[in-house]
């Protein structure tokens, strides 16, 4: 008999402040990642306080570790906040689908990532990145709200440093600072402004609704990307992570086992209910 | 295994269960408690009221508890030690009956075990489900609040019963439905009478007042229909109709304790309250209480017919009989059904 609520408990390697409510976890089991794909998602505690569900945010071919991103904002994720390097984490996953890298092979990609909602898309883009020769251009467009709420600031360099590969900043306009050298601009403006064509191109967005909801316009009736190439991630409060508890369903799908990637074709297709 | 067939007095019925209360079988039977009907454990046949029409809750919790333990923690250092929960379950409650409960709450079982099933195995309720012996009692008068027939079962159903009694004067008639039924019995078998089948009593024909297929026609294509937000403006989410459901099954998980020691533990939860299903960002997808019914309605009728099987409903009517608003699930399906037409 087994007990699928049973957590593993994985160590704290590193922990990174991104903003001033935001951190990245790097954890590990047995000196090492776990097996999980991008795009998909763990729930993880500081027991006694309760789970929190998280998309992963590394590439999984990096072995040394696999992390998460998150705000403190609720019981769970104020004890999760208060660990150390060191300290252990409880930690259920992977649960979910992921994207469907064979699609994206040999076309040419653009991820769109808005404030939090960039995590899960940084592990599937540094998957493509770490495989670099498989697929065409590469374009990144990520927005915040403000210079301070940019999560990852520290590797966008490192994205750059790949051939054939253009990373695009943006902060929303009145959240840039004196020098502050990149774009300023809502995320669905700078993005049609962007030289990129429907065509052999694959989209991945993730981001608030609002954010999904016009860079999904965007892409679909001024730039001529299909339905089914335009790929993004649901999130719907879970529990359990296993298709049981009940709450996260859109319809017929339940975002934790059927998701939580879907295409724009698919999402069209359920209900308004997330 | 083929059906098998007996008959068994009144008197036999009650040396039967006092028979196996002797041999140690725990018997979870309807009994007045608190000025009401509830399954509980009874120490005697005389304890059980036979006579009611359904127990104000279902036997759900003896399948999923109200509340159970996960895994239990407890922490020196930065070690943390984690005692599984499983354990609690595992070969327990082996000779667990349920006896006299109505093939409504009987069908309940099959219809959660799906939902416990796909994918992941959730074996806290697969070794409950699997180690529970069922033994119903026919209806003989189901009231206004029922809707069994309509929910393609029937008040003479087997559906979900390891045995199936069918009262026919100061007699039973038992149909024994699988092997399960046959072992509780086998030991008994003296008190039996086996009959052929033929002189079974026929089930009756059971007036439906809806078709449910027309029902789901209609949630299938009307989403933000009015409808909804209207008729449930009245209902002020207390969560009654999902606490008393034999097939809801949603649930919550929590961690109690302290930063010494505790539990993860995991607790009914309900679609009809707000915090179900709100995000971080205060962002809520099931803003209103019409659309948390609608999802109630929608679970029921058209997402879980999808998914698993037939539909996540028994007809029992304990939704509607303990509502205090009064919303009759009844007339809300008859209702839709009309839509559908209109």
């Amino acid at each position: 008999m087994k007990n699928i609520y049973l957590p593993k408990l994985a160590e704290i390697k590193e922990i990174i402040q991104e903003t001033v409510d935001t951190k990245t976890v790097r954890l590990t089991i047995d000196n090492g990642s776990i097996f999980f794909l991008p795009g998909q998602f763990g729930e993880f505690s500081f027991i006694g306080e309760g789970e929190s569900t998280f998309g992963f945010s590394s590439s999984p071919l990096r072995k040394e570790y696999f992390e998460f991103s998150f705000r403190s904002s609720g019981r769970a994720t104020t004890g999760i906040n208060g660990l150390n390097p060191g300290d252990k984490l409880a930690f259920r996953g992977p649960y979910g689908n992921h994207f469907d890298t064979s699609k994206m092979k040999g076309k040419d990609l653009v991820f769109i990532g808005g404030g939090i909602g960039m995590a899960p898309v940084k592990s599937i883009l540094e998957y493509c990145l770490d495989e670099r020769a498989d697929y065409g251009k590469i374009t990144v467009l990520y927005g915040a709200r403000s210079v301070g709420d940019l999560l990852y600031k520290t590797i966008f360099e490192d994205w750059r440093k790949y051939k054939n590969t253009d990373v695009v900043i943006t902060v929303d306009p009145g959240g840039e600072t004196p020098d502050w050298t990149e774009k300023v601009g809502f995320v669905p403006t700078i993005l049609e402004q962007l030289p990129l064509k429907g065509e052999n191109t694959i989209a991945v967005v993730c981001g608030p609704p609002i954010m999904i909801k016009f860079a999904l316009k965007s892409l679909e009736e001024k730039m001529g990307f299909d339905k089914g190439d335009i790929i993004t991630t649901l999130e719907n409060r879970m529990k359990c992570g296993l298709g049981k508890c009940g709450r996260c369903n859109v319809g017929s799908v339940y975002v934790c086992k059927d998701g939580p990637v879907f295409t724009a074709k698919e999402i069209e297709s359920l209900p308004d209910d997330f | 295994m083929e059906e098998k067939y007996f008959e068994i007095s009144a008197e036999d019925l009650k040396k039967f269960v006092d028979s196996m209360i002797k041999d140690n079988f725990e018997i979870i039977a309807p009994m007045d408690r608190d000025g009401d009907t509830f399954y509980g454990k009874i120490g005697k046949f005389d304890d059980a009221n036979l006579d009611i029409l359904l127990p104000k809750m279902s036997y759900k919790e003896y399948l999923l508890p109200k509340t159970e333990t996960l895994f239990e923690y407890s922490f020196s250092g930065v070690d943390i030690d984690i005692k599984d929960g499983i354990e609690s379950v595992e070969g327990k409650n082996r000779k667990r009956v349920i006896f006299g409960g109505r093939p409504c709450d009987a069908a309940a079982g099959p219809i959660m075990e799906k939902v416990f099933n796909w994918g992941y195995k959730d074996d806290f309720f697969n070794e409950r489900f699997k180690n529970l012996t069922i033994v119903s009692i026919a209806c003989e008068k189901p009231d206004d609040y029922c809707f069994c027939a309509e929910m393609q079962l029937s008040p003479e159903s087997s559906h979900g019963s390891d045995l199936l009694l069918k009262k026919t004067g100061d007699k039973y008639s038992a149909v024994v439905v699988n092997d399960k039924g046959l072992e509780l019995i086998a030991s008994y078998l003296n008190l039996f009478k086996e009959i052929a089948k033929d002189e079974f009593p026929p089930d009756k024909d059971w007036k439906k007042i809806f078709e449910i297929e027309k029902a789901k026609s209609f949630l299938d294509k009307n989403f933000k229909h009015n409808y909804f937000q209207d008729r449930f403006l009245s209902c002020i989410g207390c969560g009654i109709c999902t606490y008393t459901c034999p097939t809801c099954h949603c649930f919550d998980i929590q961690d109690e304790g302290d930063m010494k020691k505790g539990k993860r533990i995991r607790n009914w939860d309900s679609c009809q309250f707000a915090i179900f299903t709100l995000h971080t960002s205060g962002h809520n997808p099931r803003n209103t209480q019409g659309d948390r019914y609608r999802q109630r309605l929608m679970h029921k009728f058209k997402i879980y017919s999808e998914k698993f099987d037939k539909y996540l409903c028994v007809g029992c009517g304990r939704c509607s009989r303990n509502c205090p608003q009064d919303i009759n699930i009844k007339e809300v399906v008859k209702d839709l059904t009309e839509l559908a037409s209109a």
